[in-house]
């Protein structure tokens, strides 16, 4: 009864939509063969790469398998610490694909 | 004429393909065809449980690759239908027991004789796979509405795809209706969605399918079960026939619509 209220005002998700998420996750990794260990691997790499060069914010990193029109696709989004914009301005991000 | 050899697969275990093999064999059998069936699950054979031959077994599929015996003295004459057949897989020898080579030349004997030459794979993707898959016309797919299944299927398909067999069509194995009504299971379309390939036929989830392999008398011995309906559809798809799809998800299980179900006959 609790779950019929719980759908009627729109609470619940159909766990179908998790599972259509989930799956889709599991399948980019699986069908480019980078399981997300590597995928760790080699973002701490990348991470250890751009470093030397320049401060990066490490907590705000992201970087993940995308799959789209046929293409497999490593996004990396790697916030840079910029010491010249003020608190409160957009951060620089620096992009690669 | 030389038959065609369909081996039915999975990747991950328990979603059907004995059962699906055993009623196909029996659907296309009624249908007037020689077909055989091949149990390659060596070590955990159960094909002929669900075919009802388990008492019958003197040879098995590693007896005929050892040259202890003839090919037709392991093949095992089902009860109902004399054009059916079953070739055991050993319950006792381990997986290396057969060679890609053996089962060549075990399907090239059998299509001689044979319109369908049916080949129940093993789970799992080593040798059992690979063998089941290497002497294949035609591919199989089974997978169930689920996450890790589907994950799976896809797995195979790849490597079917790679071994250049493929890509195989698709039996999306027990659909609760009533589940995808209401939003927790996939669907079909998301299923194919995800797998890109053909889809060969949707069996619906049927109680009756356990009560069949209790018995050891396949369903599609039956024509009322809506299982036994759906492999009926896929045995004329394999024979070339165009049979549209169950509509089983505009049929909603009230008692009316069983009710019309019955007198209608199916």
């Amino acid at each position: 009864m609790e779950e019929f209220f719980a759908r009627l005002f729109g609470r619940r998700q159909a766990s179908k939509t998790i599972a259509k998420e989930r799956l889709r996750l599991v399948l980019v990794h699986d069908r480019a063969g980078i399981p997300p260990e590597l995928l760790n691997v080699i973002k701490n790499e990348i991470l250890t790469v751009i470093s030397k060069h320049v401060k990066v914010e490490r907590d705000g990193i992201e970087m993940n398998l995308s799959h789209s029109q046929g293409q497999t696709r490593l996004v990396a989004d790697i916030p840079i610490v910029s010491y010249r914009s003020r608190p409160g301005s957009p951060r620089k991000r620096k992009t690669a694909a | 004429m030389s038959g065609k050899a369909i081996t039915i697969t999975s990747g991950k275990g328990g979603v059907g393909k004995t059962t699906i093999t055993a009623n196909l064999a029996v659907t296309l059998a009624a249908l007037g065809r020689r077909v055989t069936a091949i149990d390659t699950d060596i070590g955990l054979r159960n094909l002929d449980i669900i075919m009802g031959m388990e008492s019958r077994i003197i040879y098995d599929i590693v007896d005929v690759a050892e040259g202890k015996c003839h090919l037709l003295q392991a093949l095992i004459r089902d009860k109902r239908l004399p054009n059916l057949h079953l070739l055991p897989a050993s319950q006792t020898s381990d997986k290396t027991a057969i060679s890609p080579e053996d089962m060549s030349a075990i399907c090239k004997e059998l299509k001689a004789d044979n319109d369908f030459v049916l080949i129940d794979s093993p789970a799992g993707i080593e040798r059992g796979f690979q063998n089941a898959v290497a002497s294949a016309d035609d591919i199989i797919i089974v997978t169930t509405p689920e996450v890790s299944a589907v994950r799976s299927a896809d797995r195979v398909i790849g490597l079917i795809e790679m071994s250049g067999k493929g890509p195989g069509r698709l039996i999306i194995n027990r659909v609760k209706p009533a589940m995808v009504k209401r939003g927790d299971m996939l669907d079909t379309f998301d299923v194919i969605e995800f797998l890109a390939i053909d889809l060969l036929g949707v069996v619906p989830e049927d109680e009756s399918i356990i009560v069949a392999a209790n018995k050891g008398v396949p369903l599609a011995y039956e024509q009322s079960p809506v299982a036994s309906r759906a492999f009926h559809n896929i045995a004329r798809r394999l024979t070339g026939e165009t049979v549209p799809f169950l509509s089983i998800f505009e049929e909603p299980d009230t008692l009316w619509n069983r009710l019309q179900r019955t007198l209608r006959g199916h």
